[in-house]
């Protein structure tokens, strides 16, 4: 009866207390990212360019709750799967963009949209075997975009997520990147 | 502290020392139905020139002071100027096993080294080794077997040819004992095959590590006992900055020409 009677009163009290819960507080402002997950190719590259692992850090400011503007700094490591010789040799695919960062919050979670517009850079001469990179060239345009979703944690300025990115070289045959990640992100 | 380490890794693959593959132009095919039967003529030989690109001023200079220095001539490229490894594929066209073997041998930019032409009587003197290779590679029917020539073996091979020719070494000598620690030698003049009890002597000044020339060709041959088709392909560290960017498609004008003399043994010494 002793142990109903504490129940009881727990349950009253909790229901007396509990209200409408606030919106989770993110905080806005610059903002630092890092992404770690992996990058392969589409098409015919993919053929050349085996998945490999993909290291991304991403800067920048709110301008408003919505939109966010910010750089861009990835390297991937791939194995180039070329017609032997050479095999089991791996290349360096650095990238470099300014970004435009659209979403907002609902609730906790957190849903954007980016594009991006910078330069690739592979690390060796690999690619020459296949076409993708002409003699002696070495650095691309790269256009690209993405999604990335977060969930916002209970300290304001940490956020984790998932997000994909999507690049397209057009100095190394149109090459299409595709990347997935997991992320962490902190907003000052 | 989460953050430096992320940069590091960043940088780390960011500052890779871009190496650069050069394909050579054709393989290398061998059937021994086609050659007689005899399992040992001079195999038909795929060489690659690495391209270097035209010799700066600053660096002419800076090597005719050396070569002032030492007393010595000193090449355009030297050992540890580059890393450098050649990689191979071997395919076995028969539905037989096969064993094939696999012949490196080159040229720095003073000399080119070609152990067939050592021989002074075929029937008395085997044929010296080459710079690398020259080891049994068994190939499944129809089969496909990779290996590499490491950067450290490569190494090995350019002292060896430096020590041979310029040093006027025994090339058996020169390839069955390692070299990677030596950071000078003394030339030596030729042995005379008429004369064989008379010794080398020492001629002009102790040689350098800093004046040791680098492969700067291979000359790639192989022998099988059964129809087989090599591949190869070179994989350059420049550590120096002295390869050209375009690789094998550079204009030649903008590349660096070696006229290698092929070694004699009895010829004149640089």
């Amino acid at each position: 009866m002793t142990v109903a009677r504490t129940f009881l009163i727990a349950a009253v009290m909790l229901a007396v207390g509990a209200g409408r819960a606030d919106a989770r507080p993110a905080a806005h402002g610059w903002y630092a990212e890092v992404d770690l997950g992996a990058a392969g190719a589409l098409g015919d590259a993919a053929t050349s360019i085996a998945v490999g692992p993909a290291l991304e850090l991403r800067g920048g400011a709110h301008l408003t709750s919505w939109c966010a503007v910010g750089l861009d700094l990835g390297v991937s490591s791939h194995e180039g799967t070329v017609p032997a010789p050479p095999s089991g040799e791996w290349l360096q695919l650095v990238r470099g963009a300014v970004e435009l960062r659209l979403g907002g919050m609902l609730g906790p979670i957190g849903l954007y949209l980016h594009g991006q517009a910078g330069a690739g850079y592979i690390s060796s001469t690999l690619l020459e075997r296949v076409a993708i990179q002409d003699p002696g060239e070495h650095l691309s345009l790269a256009v690209g975009g993405g999604a990335s979703m977060t969930y916002q944690l209970a300290n304001r300025h940490y956020a984790i997520g998932v997000g994909g990115d999507f690049t397209l070289m057009p100095g190394f045959a149109s090459t299409q990147i595709v990347q997935g990640h997991l992320l962490l992100r902190y907003t000052y | 502290m989460r953050f430096e380490f992320a940069l590091g890794l960043l940088l780390i693959g960011a500052c890779d020392s871009e190496p650069q593959y050069l394909t050579a132009s054709a393989g290398i095919e061998y059937d021994p139905a086609q050659q007689g039967g005899d399992p040992a003529p001079p195999p038909p030989a795929v060489s690659l020139t690495l391209p270097f690109a035209l010799e700066t001023t600053e660096d002419a200079m800076a090597r005719g002071m050396l070569a002032a220095q030492l007393g010595v001539d000193v090449p355009y490229v030297v050992v540890d100027d580059l890393d450098v490894s050649l990689e191979w594929t071997a395919k076995n066209l028969d539905a037989e096993p096969a064993q094939v073997r696999i012949f490196v041998s080159g040229a720095s930019p003073f000399f080119a080294y070609q152990p067939s032409l050592l021989v002074v009587d075929p029937d008395e003197d085997p044929t010296p080794p080459p710079l690398m290779g020259d080891v049994p590679i068994d190939l499944p029917a129809n089969g496909t077997a990779s290996g590499v020539f490491r950067e450290d073996q490569v190494r090995e091979a350019s002292i060896d040819l430096e020590l041979i020719t310029r040093g006027n070494l025994n090339p058996f000598a020169a390839t069955l004992v390692s070299h990677a620690d030596l950071v000078s030698y003394q030339p030596m003049t030729p042995l005379d095959p008429d004369n064989p009890d008379v010794l080398p002597t020492p001629v002009g000044p102790p040689i350098p590590i800093a004046a040791f020339a680098q492969l700067v060709r291979f000359d790639v041959s192989v022998v099988a006992d059964h129809h087989v088709v090599v591949e190869y392909a070179v994989r350059v560290r420049d550590r120096r900055g002295v390869m050209h960017d375009d690789g094998l498609a550079a204009p030649p004008g903008e590349l660096t020409t070696f006229a290698p003399v092929v070694y004699d043994p009895l010829g004149a010494a640089p």
